[in-house]
Formats: C-alpha cells, sequence, structure tokens
C-alpha cells in the first residue's frame, strides 16, 4: 500500500495525530532544547548558575580560547579518545566469537551471561574499580604481587628511567604504585579503566548486524576456501560498519564530553596535576565549583562545535558499501 | 486452551519482572504511608516527622529514645524518623520542599560545593525564622539553671550554630558540636610504642617508623596513617594554623582580627609574602615528611577509604570528628585511643620556632542543626519538641547514648569523649595558600609536591605563577560575588525603613522590633563595606606594586 | 461525539495543569494581603511579591496609605530582587514621589539615589543625598543618606584600566566623605545610626593610616552603642590591637582585651586576646617602672 501524505492543510482531519505528537515535543523541547539554547545565551553572559547574569559578549569565548587548562583537557581527552578507539575492538571480536557459535542453547547462553552485569548500576561498577586501583588493598595491586609482574614493572621503569626515556619511577621497589594518586599512572589507569573492554550494548549491536549476514555468504566463503580471519575482516567487518559507525560516533560523543568517570576516580580537580582533567570535567568544575556557569555554557558551546565536527568527519570516512 | 498464566509461564523474566515490580510498589507504598504520617484517619495524634542523614550506628536509637521519653509526656503527638542517606539527602530534600511533602523537622547543611548557596534560599523560603523564639527561656529548663536564660544563651556557641549570616535571622536548632581528633589502634600502638601516645611530633614520626618496620615483620604492608585528602586536611589545618599564626599581625591591614582570602592572595599574588619564607616552608615541609606515612597517592583516596584500611588494620591511625568515635568503636575489633595531633617541640630544629601554638577550636558552632518547615502543619509542635531535644537535661541524655558532644553549656558529655572537648587555647589560621582564583592549580600541585615528584622550589614557583596567571580574575570574581552579600543586607534593612516608615503590612510581615533590626542590618553593611574597600585597596596596592615597570627613557 | 470528548479532556488536563499556577490568597483585605507581600518579598519570592504589590497598588479601594507601602513594595521588590530590575524601580520610585507627602517623597529620593550609584551615576546620587539630608534633616532616612553619600566619596570603583581592575578613591575623596558624616553627627549626634557612623569613619581612618583618630571614633561608637555581636567583636579586637600596635596606649589596649575576654569569652581569637593582654599588663608594668 502506497503512503499516503498528509499535508499541513489537512490537519482538521489528521488533528488527533498531530495532538498525539504535541506532549512529546513539548516535553523534548523543554528537557533537550530549552536547556541547550538556554546555554547558548548564558555563554554570553557571566552566570553563576541561579539568577545573576550580566552580558559579557564574547568575553566567555575570548577566556575559554586563551585558557591553558582547557587547551590541555583538550590534549587528555584526545589521548583517551585514541584509546578508545583501540578499547572497541574487543566488542567487535566478541561479538563475532558469540556469532560463530554453532550451538543456538550456548549462544543463548553466552549473550546471557555477558548482559546479567548490565543490571549493576554504573555507579557501583566504578566504585569498585576505584576500589581495584587502591594501593594498598586494592586487586590490581594485589593481582601484580602475587604474579611477580610488579617485579617486572619496576625493572622495566627502572632501565627505562636509566634508559632516560622517562624521567620519574612510577613503579618503585616494595612501595605500592598509587594507581589514582600518582601523574603518571593517572592516563594508564583511565585507560586500563574497564578491561577487557567488552561493552555489551557495542556486543549486541554488533550481534544483531551480524546476525543478518545470509547463511549463504558463509557457505560460499567455505566453499572457497576462506579462513576464519579473511572472513572476518572481507564478509564480516564490512557487513557490520553501519553498527560501527553507530558505535564510533556514540563514542565520540560520550568521550569527548563524559567526565562522570573522571569525577569519581580523581575528584573534581582532575586528579594529580591535573592529568585527568578533561573538557566536561573542566566545565563542571567551573560551573558548579567556581560558579562561573556562564564561562562553563561556552566552554560547551566549543565542545558541541568540536564534536559535531569530528561526527560529520566519521560520517565521510567510515562508508557503508552495502 | 492456555490460559493466561500458562502463557505467562513462557516468559519467566516478564514475570519475575512482574512480581518485583508489584513487591516493590507495595514497599513504597508501605513507606510513604508510613512516612507521610499514617493512612488517613488512623487516630488523633499528631504526627511530626524528624528527617536527618545521621546513619552513624546508635543515633537512630539514640533519637528513638528521645522521642519515646516525648511521646510518654505528650501522648497525643507521635514522633517518626525519617533516615535518608547522605549522598542523595540534599536532593531527597530539595525535591520534598518543592513538592511541599517536606517532613516538619529537617537537618540541614549537607550538600557540597553545589548546595552551599542553595541553602540560604531554601531557609528564605522553606524554613520557620526562630527569632522570637530563641530570645525566650526554654520551658523545658524549668527547675535549671537556665529557667530564666534565653533559649540561644543555654547553648555553649550562644546559638550561632542555628544562625544564618545572610538572611541575620536563626532558622535552626543544633543538637550537637564536634571537633576533630587522632584516632588510634590502641592495641597496636601499645604493643609497637607503649601505653603513652606521643606528645611531641618528633615522638610522632618515631612512632610511624616503629609501626612501618612492625608491618615488615610481619610481612603484611602497615600504612601508619590511614590518610586520605579528606583526612590529610585535618593535619594540614592543624600545622597550617600552628605556623601562620604570627602572619595575621603582618598582613591584617584594617585591623578587623582576619586575614581575608583576597588579603593573603594579593600578598603572595606580589610577592611581598613568598612562599619560601621560612613558616611557610616550614609548614609544607613537615607536611611532606608526614606524607611518607601516608598511603601512596592518598590525596586521591576517599575517606571511606581510609576508614576502612584503619578498621581492616593496615593502618594504625585515622583523623576524623567526634561524629565518627561511636560507629568507628562498633565496627573495630580493637581498642581505639583518642589523642590530639602532635606539634613539634620547641627544641624541633626545624620546625619548633615556627609553631605559635595549636589550632583552636573556640569559636565552633552547633552541629546537628534541624530547622522546622514553614509549611508544616504542627510547626508549634516541631518546636516543641526541638525546645525538648535541646533542654539542658534532654540534651545531655541525647548525646550521651549517640556518644556525641552537647550543644548545650553545662550538659555532661560521656567521660570517654572528654578528649573531644573543644580546646580554645591556640590560633586560627592566618594565610590561606589557595587564593581566589588559584585553589584548582595548588590542589592539583599540592600532590605533586606531597609525593615527592616536585621539589619545594618547584611547587612554590608553580604556585607563583598560578597567581600571576589566574589571582587577578579570581580576585575580582571574589569581590563580584561578594557584592550580592552587600545587596542582600541592603534588601533587609529596605524592608525594615518601610516598617519603620509606617508602610502598611511590612512591620507584621517582619518577627522582632524592626528599629533593633534595622539598626543592626546597617552596622553590618557598614562592616562589609569596609571589608570589601580594604580588601580592593590591598589588591590594588599590591598589583601596583608588582606591575611591569615602565624603562626608564634614555 | 468522539471529538467533543476529546475536546472535554483537553480542556479539563489544560484546567489541571493551570489551576497549580495561580495563588489564591484568600485574603480581602489589602491590609493581609500587603503584609502577604512584605514576607514574600523578605522570603525571596519575588514574583509574588511584585504581582501582589502591583496589584494592590492598581486597586481602586485603596486608601492613600495602602498605595503607599504597595508603591514602595513594588519599588523596592525591583530594586533588591536578586535580579533587580533597576528601569522599572525607578519609574515606581518617581511614581511614588508623585503620590506627595514627605513620607514618599523621602522614600522615593533615598531609593533613587540608590538606584545612581548602583548604575554608576555618581554625581546624580550625590545631588539626590545631599537635597534628602537638606530637605529632611531630621529624618531616619537621612541618616542612611549620609552613609551612602559617605560611601560614594570614599568607596574604591571598577575600573578596568588600572591593572588591579579597580580605581581607589584618593585622600581628598576620603576626608570629604568622612566630612559628611561629620557634619551628619554634629548636627544629630544621637540620631539611631550614630554608631555606624563613628564605625565607618574610623574605617576610613584606619585606610588613611591615621589612628588616633581611628580610634576616637571607634570609642564613639562603643559610647552609642553597637548592637551586632560581629560588629561589637571586631570593635573591641581593633580598639585594643590598634591602641597596642599603633598608639603605643597600653591602659586602653588592657581595657580592651579585658573587654573582650569578658564579653567573648568564646570566640576565636580568645586566645591570642588573653596572651595579647598578658603581654600588654607587662609592658604597663615595664612602662610604669
Amino acid at each position: 500500500m502506497a503512503r499516503e501524505r498528509v499535508r499541513f492543510s489537512q490537519i482538521k482531519r489528521y488533528w488527533p495525530l498531530y495532538a498525539m505528537v504535541v506532549p512529546t515535543l513539548v516535553l523534548v523541547g523543554l528537557f533537550m532544547y530549552w536547556p541547550a539554547v538556554s546555554g547558548v545565551w548564558h555563554s554570553f553572559y557571566r552566570w553563576d548558575g541561579d539568577e545573576v547574569a550580566t552580558y559579557t559578549g564574547l568575553q566567555n569565548y575570548g577566556r575559554a580560547f586563551t585558557d591553558p587548562k582547557f587547551g590541555y583537557a583538550f590534549v587528555v581527552v584526545g589521548i583517551l579518545f585514541v584509546a578508545s578507539l583501540f578499547k572497541m575492538i574487543p566488542s567487535i571480536v566478541t561479538a563475532v566469537v558469540i556469532h560463530r557459535i554453532t550451538s543456538d542453547k550456548a549462544r543463548y547462553l553466552y549473550r546471557l551471561l555477558f548482559v546479567v552485569p548490565m543490571v549493576i548500576p554504573w555507579m557501583v561498577v566504578l566504585l569498585i574499580w576505584k576500589f581495584f586501583y587502591n594501593p594498598i588493598v586494592g586487586l590490581l595491586n594485589s593481582v601484580l604481587n602475587t604474579t611477580h609482574l610488579m617485579d617486572v614493572l619496576v625493572w622495566a621503569n627502572a632501565w627505562l628511567v636509566k634508559a632516560g626515556i622517562v624521567d620519574s619511577a612510577a613503579f618503585v621497589a616494595n612501595k605500592s604504585p598509587a594507581w589514582l594518586g600518582d601523574p603518571d599512572l593517572v592516563l594508564p589507569a583511565l585507560i586500563f579503566w574497564g578491561f577487557p573492554w567488552i561493552g555489551i550494548i557495542g556486543v549486541l549491536i554488533y550481534l544483531s548486524g551480524l546476525e543478518k549476514i545470509p547463511r549463504s555468504v558463509y557457505e560460499c566463503a567455505e566453499l572457497d576456501g576462506v579462513g576464519w580471519f579473511r572472513k572476518f575482516l572481507y564478509i564480516e567487518l564490512p557487513l557490520i560498519a553501519t553498527q560501527v559507525r553507530i558505535n564510533l560516533v556514540l563514542m565520540i560523543i560520550g568521550v569527548l564530553k563524559g567526565y562522570g568517570l573522571i569525577l569519581v576516580l580523581l575528584g573534581d580537580d582532575g586528579g594529580p596535576a591535573g592529568r585527568g582533567l578533561v573538557p566536561g570535567l573542566y566545565m563542571y568544575y567551573n560551573a558548579f565549583i567556581r560558579r562561573e556557569a556562564g564561562y562553563a555554557c561556552a566552554m560547551g558551546i566549543l565542545l558541541f562545535f568540536l564534536i559535531l565536527a569530528l561526527t560529520v568527519i566519521n560520517n565521510k570516512l567510515v562508508r557503508v558499501e552495502k | 486452551m492456555a490460559t493466561p498464566w500458562t502463557r505467562l509461564k513462557r516468559y519467566p523474566a516478564l514475570l519475575l519482572l512482574i512480581i518485583v515490580y508489584v513487591a516493590a510498589c507495595v514497599v513504597v507504598i508501605g513507606n510513604v504511608i508510613r512516612g507521610s504520617g499514617g493512612a488517613p484517619g488512623t487516630g488523633q495524634k499528631k504526627v511530626l516527622r524528624f528527617a536527618h542523614w545521621q546513619l552513624e550506628p546508635g543515633i537512630r536509637n539514640a533519637v528513638d529514645a528521645l522521642i519515646a521519653d516525648y511521646e510518654e509526656t505528650h501522648p497525643d503527638v507521635e514522633v517518626r524518623q525519617i533516615l535518608i542517606p547522605e549522598e542523595g539527602y540534599f536532593r531527597w530534600v530539595n525535591t520534598q520542599l518543592i513538592g511541599r511533602t517536606a517532613p516538619d523537622m529537617i537537618e540541614c547543611g549537607l550538600g557540597g560545593p553545589v548546595a552551599w548557596s542553595l541553602w540560604p534560599k531554601f531557609y528564605a523560603r522553606y524554613f520557620l525564622p526562630l527569632d522570637r523564639y530563641v530570645e525566650q527561656p526554654n520551658p523545658y529548663n524549668k527547675g535549671t539553671q537556665f529557667e530564666n536564660t534565653p533559649w540561644r544563651q543555654t547553648y555553649f556557641d550562644e546559638m550561632d550554630g542555628g544562625y544564618e549570616d545572610t538572611l541575620q535571622s536563626y532558622y535552626r536548632v543544633p543538637l550537637s558540636a564536634f571537633t576533630v581528633r587522632l584516632y588510634y589502634n590502641k592495641d597496636m600502638i601499645d604493643e609497637v610504642w607503649g601505653e603513652t601516645f606521643p606528645a611531641t611530633y618528633e615522638e610522632f614520626i618515631e612512632l610511624c617508623e616503629k609501626l612501618v618496620e612492625h608491618g615488615e615483620q610481619r610481612g603484611r604492608e602497615l600504612v601508619p596513617i590511614a590518610g586520605s585528602g579528606y583526612n590529610f586536611r585535618q593535619f594540614f589545618q592543624t600545622y597550617q594554623a600552628a605556623m601562620t599564626a604570627p602572619y595575621l599581625d603582618r598582613l591584617d591591614a584594617d585591623y578587623d582580627g582576619s586575614v581575608s582570602r583576597v588579603e593573603a592572595a594579593a600578598r603572595l599574588y606580589s610577592g611581598q609574602v613568598q612562599m619560601t619564607e621560612a613558616p611557610i616552608r616550614a609548614n609544607f615541609e613537615l607536611v611532606r615528611e608526614l606524607s611518607d606515612y601516608f598511603p601512596q597517592g592518598f590525596m586521591q583516596l576517599d575517606r571511606d577509604e581510609a576508614v576502612f584500611l584503619f578498621l581492616q588494620g593496615y593502618s594504625a591511625m585515622i583523623t576524623t570528628g567526634s561524629w565518627d568515635y561511636q560507629s568507628l568503636g562498633v565496627q573495630s575489633e580493637f581498642q581505639i585511643g583518642i589523642a590530639e595531633i602532635p606539634l613539634p617541640s620547641k627544641d624541633n630544629p626545624r620546625y619548633g620556632r615556627h609553631v605559635a601554638g595549636p589550632r583552636t577550636e573556640a569559636g565552633i558552632r552547633g552541629g546537628f542543626p534541624m530547622a522546622i518547615t514553614r509549611f508544616s502543619e504542627n510547626a508549634e509542635q516541631a518546636l516543641d519538641f526541638l525546645q525538648y531535644a535541646s533542654s539542658l537535661k534532654k540534651n545531655e541524655e541525647l548525646n550521651q547514648a549517640m556518644y556525641w558532644i552537647p550543644a548545650i553549656r553545662d550538659a555532661e558529655m560521656r567521660k570517654e569523649l572528654k578528649p573531644f572537648a573543644p580546646r580554645i587555647e591556640g590560633y586560627s589560621t592566618a594565610l590561606n595558600y589557595d587564593g581566589p582564583g588559584v585553589e584548582l592549580a595548588y590542589n592539583q600541585a599540592l600532590p605533586l609536591y606531597l609525593s615527592g615528584k616536585i621539589s619545594y622550589e618547584d611547587f612554590a614557583e608553580g604556585l607563583y605563577e598560578a597567581y600571576r596567571r589566574d589571582a587577578p580574575h579570581g580576585v575580582r570574581e571574589f569581590i563580584r560575588n561578594n557584592e550580592q552579600t552587600l545587596a542582600q543586607q541592603m534588601r533587609f534593612a529596605a524592608v525594615r525603613r518601610a516598617a519603620i516608615a509606617g508602610a502598611p503590612g511590612a512591620e507584621a510581615a517582619m518577627s522582632g522590633d524592626s528599629e533593633l533590626q534595622y539598626k543592626s542590618l546597617i552596622e553590618v553593611y557598614v562592616t562589609q563595606v569596609a571589608s570589601r574597600a580594604n580588601e580592593i585597596r590591598v589588591w590594588a596596592e599590591s598589583a601596583a606594586e608588582s606591575a611591569p615597570q615602565t624603562p626608564e627613557p634614555e | 461525539m468522539g471529538r467533543r470528548r476529546f475536546a472535554a479532556v483537553i480542556l479539563i488536563a489544560a484546567a489541571a495543569a493551570l489551576a497549580g499556577c495561580g495563588k489564591v490568597t484568600g485574603t480581602a483585605d489589602l491590609n493581609a494581603l500587603l503584609t502577604e507581600s512584605w514576607r514574600a518579598y523578605s522570603t525571596g519570592d519575588f514574583d509574588f511579591a511584585e504581582d501582589t504589590f502591583r496589584r494592590a497598588a492598581g486597586n481602586p479601594d485603596a486608601t492613600a496609605e495602602q498605595r503607599y507601602g504597595a508603591l514602595l513594595g513594588l519599588a523596592t521588590t525591583y530594586h533588591w530582587s536578586t535580579s533587580p530590575d533597576l528601569s522599572k524601580a525607578r519609574e515606581s520610585y518617581l511614581e511614588l514621589a508623585e503620590l506627595g507627602g514627605d513620607q514618599p517623597r523621602r522614600q522615593s529620593v533615598l531609593g533613587l539615589a540608590q538606584i545612581d550609584l548602583a548604575e554608576g551615576k555618581k554625581a546624580e546620587a550625590q545631588l539626590g543625598l545631599m537635597q534628602l539630608i537638606k530637605d529632611f534633616p531630621d529624618s531616619l532616612e537621612a541618616n542612611e543618606a549620609a552613609l551612602h553619600l559617605a560611601d560614594s566619596y570614599c568607596d574604591p570603583t571598577w575600573d578596568e584600566a588600572q591593572a588591579s581592575g579597580f580605581a581607589l578613591p584618593s585622600d581628598e575623596q576620603m576626608q570629604r566623605g568622612i566630612q559628611v558624616l561629620q557634619d551628619r553627627l554634629e548636627s544629630h549626634p544621637d540620631n539611631p545610626l550614630a554608631g555606624s557612623m563613628h564605625v565607618m569613619i574610623a574605617d576610613q581612618y584606619i585606610q588613611l593610616k591615621e589612628f588616633p583618630k581611628a580610634v576616637d571614633h571607634l570609642l564613639m561608637a562603643d559610647k552609642e552603642g553597637v548592637e551586632g555581636v560581629l560588629t561589637r567583636v571586631i570593635l573591641l579586637w581593633r580598639v585594643a590591637r590598634i591602641a597596642e600596635k599603633e598608639l603605643k596606649d597600653y591602659e586602653l589596649a588592657e581595657q580592651y582585651y579585658e573587654r573582650y575576654v569578658d564579653e567573648f569569652p568564646r570566640y576565636v581569637l580568645i586566645y591570642r586576646v588573653m596572651k595579647s593582654l598578658e603581654r600588654v599588663r607587662a609592658l604597663r608594668t615595664a612602662e610604669e617602672s
């Protein structure tokens, strides 16, 4: 049946349809678009986040461009972004492995096992990881000590210091490394967080893509003697490119604007030497600690444009060939 | 034909979800009914609700005992405690107040940086001012030495803990007081050191060394002091007060008895005060030395992590407040001792000459403050209950049960808490290092210095650069924000003036004597205007002094 | 029929949604309305205060006194709310003056002068304040006007051309401010704000480093009586400290340190005061011997 186009002039007849959409539009406008508009508006003001607002023009933007801490925050988030690109790989691999399980029951079971931990609130996960990183009683240091990997790290660190490759020793004999308290270990700790980096949402999205691949494609590949890796590289990966692109966009947005993880693990100042200070956290600090919400809004607008630019680049570079 | 039950059994997850949801609804509805004073028509009693965040062991039972006593003498009243965890407390209060469903009595003050500016607005909008009551005697002090004493004067702090400076009114009824001390694992310290806890800093360092050795001998990592950013601050502030006391005379330009953040920042900005001066350097070097006995990277650890280390025996000492006395006692498997944070003796060659004295606890204000919601149907009854709780006899009983310090003068605290008695002798901090605009740089650099990653010279230089870069904007913002407070004074003065000028309704709308209040408000306004002018003058003179000099023409 | 029912549902829903928007005061009495308005103002509910003051001001049954109260309330709300609307406040103050009579005119002139100060129109503000003092010399508003006038001379101002961002008043300007208050104290020595005036003069002398004069005025403020605990505690400390450090008047210092110990035994400086008292007593003994 051909779809009928509803013209606005026919509103008298179709007004219930419009009426049903109105509440959602109002709520989306109020809770999503209005705060954004307010943010843009207040970025031109000296605003304390409450009632006091004085127009300052482009002063906040000028300050953001010359603020060394804001610039440094982009360096930090850049490093985390590159690391996050690599951290996408385990989810893809996991989805492929689950997809290739021949038994339906086993496939269901593994999917269930991966999904069950989702019920744990994210904050609880963060706090558990914070405990893992505890220098005295944390699991990470315990494992490293028990497996004598700590000795390897101490030796390697000493060698790197001697060779002049690094300045300071984060791993010293008989001293538990402070993963969140040592400026040299903060970024590695943030990158390592979430190990083994299997994001279940990503896995499910990739699985949904993989399941659309017709069986016949695999049969042809087997007949041609294609190995498991080439199957992945030339069949599965291209056919889930749409999903990869979606996740990449979500990852860009998440990493660039996210700060909750760092706030919980390192505090509102981004940890020792501000090594974990990302743009989102710096915005939070200015808005709620310094109470310079207008400046935080200006930083937010600049961040928005950066995310938009990266999303456009992503859409152009990651092509989906059907 | 398949029945609905048969169909539902095919979807076990959905069934589970429905069961859990129904159970949750039943529990929530039950809580709501219980929390709002029972279902309608369940009795003639007035129901008062008392909300707080003190989940420490023993507090709930102590408050329950107080309530039981009160209900015995007031059979027409029922009081219910509502306990909300600290993490969500402010948000809960916020929504309850806005929704006009808040309990009759609410504990105030919590919420962190976001909330600090919102509480005064809450007081103004949602809570009952108590000015007219605080000058009258507490009826529950009849038969005691306070029978004719105004309620507020029965407090150890004259009810300063209940006074809201920004609104110039009393809004809170404090029920306790708190001080901070060093808690130690008595069993371990007795074994390693002996019965008498170190009285001086030198002995304290020796004890820490012995504890480290003790740990090595047992093959277990033992960190002498359970540190975190939170606990460390208590140490730091003790030594900061002790070693910066002489700066008051040097830096207090307007003789108001304190060195404001701007006064300090201006001098650090211009270099009139240098971070390399002997007392300041000694202050930081002392805490750097002490940091060796804290866990690695302690500045990033939480308070809870520090408590865990202490209770699990990984650390022998921790600093925290008297509010934790009972909870630590209940959770520990060892005896706990209480001590003062030891200061360097006068003979200490590095630090001794810089120590003026301990940190004073004069000026602490009453805590566990309860406010009465304006729209409570039983506001008068709630006031009566709080007067009961803050009477001499009952406040003593309540705090003895809670293992806290009473807020009322002459009320006896438990003998175990004697070490927590506020210390009047001592000095307040005369020099703050993290001036307006520089806080972030300071907080980021301090852990680097304390962990030994950078030298003191690098730390001092970095801080000076941060002052040069960030203080101008920070000081301007600080002064601009303070101008809001000036306007606040004028806002109240205007309504008092209107009342004196005979504007209908103005006098009836306010409590207290308008002429007296007006005079008081103008006095405070004049004081704040002078303070602002002084800060600006000090800042301007410092900025001028350190402005780049234009080279003389040849 | 379905359409009508749907429309009825929408209407009821809208009514339910909007029902909470209006505030029903339940008071027919205008005085009670004004009381509620002032209460709303004092608790920070400025929108409600503005709305009710405006209604009261426009009420045809309002007496002259009630209209005065309503206009004053409206002007005050516009002026001192956390997001002030100074142009509307100015209009309301001007309307207040049109009511005639001394009371409204005094409030109006004072309010307009304060607005001028807030907008940086110092000269206009100073003219207004001087006129108020001249026209209504015995009024409460004239006392407050004197304080604001003095402050306008002595107060530093924002000036981005300066390295610090502020321009400091010259010594002459500060002396002028001091003179305003001294004239007022001379003509009205027992005015209710005399204590504050002496404190303000003392503050200026401290900035000018003329400590003997500063102490004289602090002593006069003490004699006039200072109500606020915060102000009194600073006053006692200041007299004692300046007497000890700047004037070397150990007798005066001892007297005021003793008073501090008596009146404020639990204030934060108590230990310093006690140590200072010991020191000053020793110095006096040394002096006398």
